[in-house]
């Protein structure tokens, strides 16, 4: 399954973090310093096996925990509607 | 209808005007009504009806007509206190300009606002600018086209203050002549005369206003992220109103685009001799940053 960013989403960069308004509606989020980075890697749709490898290997974490956090921040952007699989 | 806060027109001759305000009938109901409060009806396209009892009732459409009928004398100042107030700030959002609650004054050929609620001295800071030669854009609302292609402009609004009598003696103006707010308030309107900026100016920073009881707590903070986010939609006038137009979307829109403005928190300490303070310390700030 890829994940795309939807892209009707204004955002502006913080030093370390995203703020991202949606205003279709009304919603406004802030994104920390790896959220911002998991989007930033966002950019092209990505399968989430993919995503899960390049962070697990760039953060040097265990893979099962990485994974389990991932999968619960995208389930949140789904909910959101910040990003849809594609 | 007489209009003694709105300077004449000074452009070109035979264009046609943007915002047409006439006396005339307004009707009982809107029609498909989407919102419907005990002063305002908001209708399925968009348009409002504001009736302030004892006042005037007011209806707002397509964000260029307004049609006044009086329930008093039309020449009395509560029926503008009104038309220029929330009246004034519904066809806003409705033309896709966001009024702020703020205070606005010139400085550096810059516009720099000082948003608050009501109480907070807006008023009584825009007087103290004008009082030190600055110009002033705004003293209660503060109108923004965000989307201006250079970035955000300020549009001068009215080239008045409303200033309670309290204030004005502090201040050492006199009441006499003076045109109260409403009929029998000891709130009254303070001309600026020349010293109304008249053309439209880059907003250059937005100051949140905050009072704090001791000096040494005054600051000036930068807002960022959802702080500032936060901030300026709680600053955003009749935002309640605009949010039942269904122009929230449009209220990020907006907001989103004055994040590239500077956004601060600025706490300063109560008192005449304080505020004089943070006039001064303002304008170091902004006529230091000239072309």
């Amino acid at each position: 399954m890829l994940v795309c960013r939807r892209e009707t989403l204004l955002t502006a960069d913080l030093a370390d973090r995203m703020l991202m308004m949606d205003p279709d509606n009304g919603l406004y989020f802030e994104l920390d310093t790896i959220g911002t980075d998991i989007w930033r890697r966002l950019a092209t749709p990505v399968p989430v096996a993919h995503l899960v490898a390049d962070l697990t290997r760039d953060y040097d974490a265990p893979r099962a925990e990485v994974e389990r956090d991932v999968l619960a921040l995208l389930h949140d952007m789904v909910a959101y509607g910040l990003v849809t699989a594609c | 209808m007489p209009l003694p806060e709105l300077p004449p027109w000074r452009g070109a001759e035979g264009g046609t005007p943007e915002i047409e305000v006439r006396l005339g009938n307004v009707p009982d109901q809107l029609p498909d009504i989407i919102h419907r409060g005990p002063i305002l009806q908001i209708g399925g396209d968009g348009s409002c009806r504001y009736n302030m009892a004892g006042v005037a009732c007011f209806l707002i459409e397509g964000g260029r007509r307004i049609t006044v009928r009086p329930h008093m004398a039309a020449d009395a100042p509560d029926v503008r206190l009104f038309l220029l107030g929330s009246v004034f700030g519904l066809l806003c959002h409705q033309r896709g300009w966001l009024p702020l609650h703020a205070c606005c004054v010139e400085i550096g050929g810059r516009a720099i606002a000082f948003a608050g609620p009501s109480g907070i001295g807006k008023s009584t800071l825009a007087a103290s600018f004008v009082r030190q030669g600055y110009r002033l854009l705004a003293d209660d609302v503060t109108v923004i086209d965000a989307h201006a292609p250079g970035g955000p402009l300020v549009i001068p609004a009215i080239g008045r203050i409303k200033l309670w009598r309290d204030t004005l003696d502090a201040l050492k103006i006199s009441a006499d002549g003076l045109e109260p707010c409403r009929n029998r308030m000891e709130k009254f309107q303070v001309p600026v005369g020349g010293r109304f900026q008249l053309t439209r100016l880059p907003l250059t920073a937005i100051h949140l206003l905050d009072r704090v009881s001791d000096e040494r707590q005054a600051e000036l903070l930068p807002l960022v992220g959802l702080q500032a986010v936060e901030t300026l939609l709680g600053a955003v006038y009749r935002r309640q109103a605009g949010e039942r137009m269904g122009k929230r979307p449009q209220m990020l829109r907006a907001i989103h685009r004055l994040l590239t403005v500077p956004i601060l928190a600025l706490r300063y300490a109560q008192g005449l001799s304080h505020l004089q303070q943070t006039v001064y310390r303002m304008a170091a700030r902004y006529e230091g940053r000239g072309e």
